[in-house]
């Protein structure tokens, strides 16, 4: 068996075991044997409400959101060629911020009751945000990629400073909410939202696996991708559009995780090389490698408090990455 | 391709610019002082009067403040674009403002209240730590200079000390001092921080001139630069810790300022062209002006109280860059 398919084992058995080790821990541990009762249905009523509802999903949303980012972050990379492009440098995060700490000092309510229109605004302030970057980096009926990075940069920073802003304003609590929020924590955990980003993700994601010769191309720069055939104008404003609606659905239900989608893929290309028809898949399963065992992590080292999984995915992730760089010779 | 002005008239303009920028914030502040009295306060000094005090202790250290930090953000960006090839570069690559609001944090959660004396230096250490690690990712166990991997090692630390540094302050319940903090502001520059940083800062600046145009040969790739006879890894470290002194200061004086750093650089290509002997120069005097003209804006706007200086970036920059980047011209594409 070569390198890199032993590799993509590995990474599946490991994605496997944290996934069951995920669903034992937490507030309330559950034990092997309880998990035997709820497969075959015998457990008691609070112990399945507790698994199926508040628990599954969640590990679900983290390991979905994991997935996402990390697929739109090498999408990113590859259109712009640029390695420091990632959805929170086009401003994802930072539109949908702003729509969060909008609503918080128009509408103060109560979360719990709108939880499901939260995502929805930070979804849409997300992609907000990216039209209005792709209609300003348009000159002359020309898109050009480091101009549409240039206009995210600044865009994102005038955002994010204007979030600030109102953040300064804000209660103690609410400020503490989107400052969680903020920095990636997984919060819109709930069925709708597993079913919905599961139906997009496998679409989305399936394309850009058939798409992978395209991306190859894209890395031997516009020249001579034109010359081989691949109609770069449309073919990169279809990878970009791919790659900021999964970062947008991945960043309503689990906040401003900027690691995942700019590490992850730089990760995955220093394990197995840059040809993106192994790429993509490896950086889907180290996406959700790297947020389920964030998650563990996050709902158990300091109970009963909940650690956002963005620091945690960010305290685990950098120095294995380091280590990577400084080994790699 | 867009005509470019004469980087000589450039430098006159903008340097005549920077010199009526500071008279004005010199004169203009939230209290209003004559400019009769501001006059007898530079020229006729009296400590037993009020406005006069005034004027010595928070305007001027604030005037110079304003035009060291901008002048150091600006060049320090330019540099780090130069060296790693990527527009997207500025000083936070080498983790600086991560290490600084790293060891701010910490500090805030320690001692909850902490002065900005004390805050300038604990910034300025945790800046320097933070940029040791990179370099120290770059150099372990490599002989050859590689600015991927500087570009990546930077990124990486940088995170990591924000996820810290965001931990620390969500359960030590200090988020908004340190986000305060991060808001940027120079409202708090004092003589005696500029006793120490400013000399730091006007000798880099000086060696950036000197350095600016091995930046140029280090903009064309490490082989080109070799081939044309650079000591790459040499002019490289230089280049790298000019950069880290100029921007450590300035993180440390005024809280973590992306504008002028990542986009005042553009600005100035813009107007001048690509070649790096008259980018860093240009920056220099441009990061200045732009510096102390959102200084001003941010004291008047809503006087007695301070409108955060990222604010006004935002509201009057942003627009400004984009109207320029849409216009085109060199760099943008």
């Amino acid at each position: 068996m070569s390198r890199k398919k032993r590799l993509i084992v590995i990474l599946i058995l490991l994605l496997a075991g944290l996934v069951v080790l995920d669903l034992h821990s937490g507030y309330t541990s559950i034990s092997w044997q309880q998990m035997g009762d709820l497969l075959t249905g015998k457990a008691s009523r609070a112990l399945s409400y507790t698994f199926f509802e508040l628990r599954l999903p969640r590990i679900l949303i983290s390991l979905l959101v994991g997935i996402g980012l990390s697929v739109s972050g090498v999408l990113l990379q590859s259109v712009t060629q640029n390695d420091m492009a990632d959805p929170g440098l086009l401003g994802i995060n930072a539109g949908s911020g702003l729509m969060l700490a909008l609503f918080f000092v128009f509408f103060k309510q109560s979360t719990d009751q709108f939880s499901f229109w939260l995502v929805v605004l930070s979804f849409i302030g997300a992609l907000l945000v990216f039209v209005m970057e792709y209609r300003l980096a348009i000159v002359y009926r020309k898109m050009h990629p480091k101009r549409l990075l240039l206009m995210g940069v600044a865009i994102s920073l005038g955002i994010s400073s204007l979030t600030t802003m109102l953040m300064l304003k804000m209660p103690d609590q609410d400020y503490a909410f989107v400052q969680s929020w903020l920095t990636g924590n997984i919060w819109g955990a709930s069925w709708e939202n597993v079913i919905l980003l599961t139906i997009c993700f496998i679409l989305l994601i399936t394309y850009v696996f058939y798409r992978s010769f395209t991306l190859n191309v894209f890395d031997l720069g516009t020249l001579t991708a034109t010359a081989l055939g691949v109609d770069m104008k449309k073919d990169s404003k279809r990878l970009l559009l791919i790659a900021i609606v999964l970062s947008s659905l991945c960043c309503a239900v689990g906040g401003g995780l900027s690691f995942v989608g700019l590490i992850c893929p730089h990760l995955s290309r220093k394990l197995v090389g840059s040809n993106h028809r192994v790429l993509v898949p490896v950086s889907v399963l180290i996406g959700g490698v790297l947020l389920v065992a964030a998650d563990i992590v996050s709902r158990t080292l300091l109970l009963p408090n909940e650690i956002p999984i963005g620091i945690v995915a960010t305290v685990i992730g950098a120095p294995y990455f380091l280590y990577l760089l400084v080994k790699e010779k | 391709m867009k005509k470019t002005i004469s980087p000589i008239v450039f430098l006159i303009i903008t340097s005549i610019a920077v010199v009526f920028a500071a008279i004005l914030s010199v004169f203009l502040g939230s209290t209003n002082i004559s400019a009769h009295e501001v006059m007898n306060a530079l020229f006729a000094f009296d400590a037993n009067q009020h406005n006069h005090l005034a004027i010595m202790e928070l305007r001027i250290p604030r005037t110079i403040g304003d035009i060291l930090v901008g002048a150091s953000l600006a060049c320090a960006g330019a540099m780090m674009q130069g060296i790693t090839r990527n527009p997207l570069a500025d000083c936070g690559i080498l983790g600086i403002n991560a290490g600084a609001s790293f060891a701010l944090a910490i500090c805030l959660g320690i001692f909850s209240s902490v002065n900005f004396g004390f805050s300038v230096l604990v910034s300025f250490l945790g800046a320097i730590l933070a940029a040791f690690l990179v370099f120290g990712a770059m150099f372990v166990g490599h002989r050859k200079m590689d600015t991927g991997r500087l570009v990546l090692a930077g990124l990486a630390i940088s995170m990591f000390f924000t996820s810290l540094a965001q931990g620390i302050s969500l359960f030590t319940n200090t988020g908004q001092d340190l986000a305060f903090w991060s808001a940027g502001g120079v409202a708090g520059i004092r003589m005696q921080q500029l006793k120490f940083a400013s000399p730091l800062i006007l000798i880099a600046l000086i060696w950036a001139l000197f350095l600016s145009k091995k930046v140029g040969l280090l903009s064309l790739g490490e082989e080109a630069a070799q081939g044309l006879g650079l000591n790459v890894k040499r002019s490289m470290i230089e280049c790298l810790i000019a950069v880290l002194i100029m921007a450590a200061c300035s993180s440390a004086l005024a809280g973590p300022i992306a504008f002028v750093g990542l986009l005042v650089p553009y600005v100035v290509r813009f107007f001048i062209g690509t070649s790096y002997e008259k980018v860093i120069p240009g920056s220099m005097v441009l990061g200045a002006f732009f510096m102390l003209i959102a200084d001003i804006c941010s004291r008047l706007i809503n006087a007695p109280s301070e409108t955060p200086i990222g604010l006004i970036f935002a509201i009057i920059g942003v627009p400004f860059f984009i109207i320029l980047a849409r216009k085109g011209g060199r760099g943008f594409e």
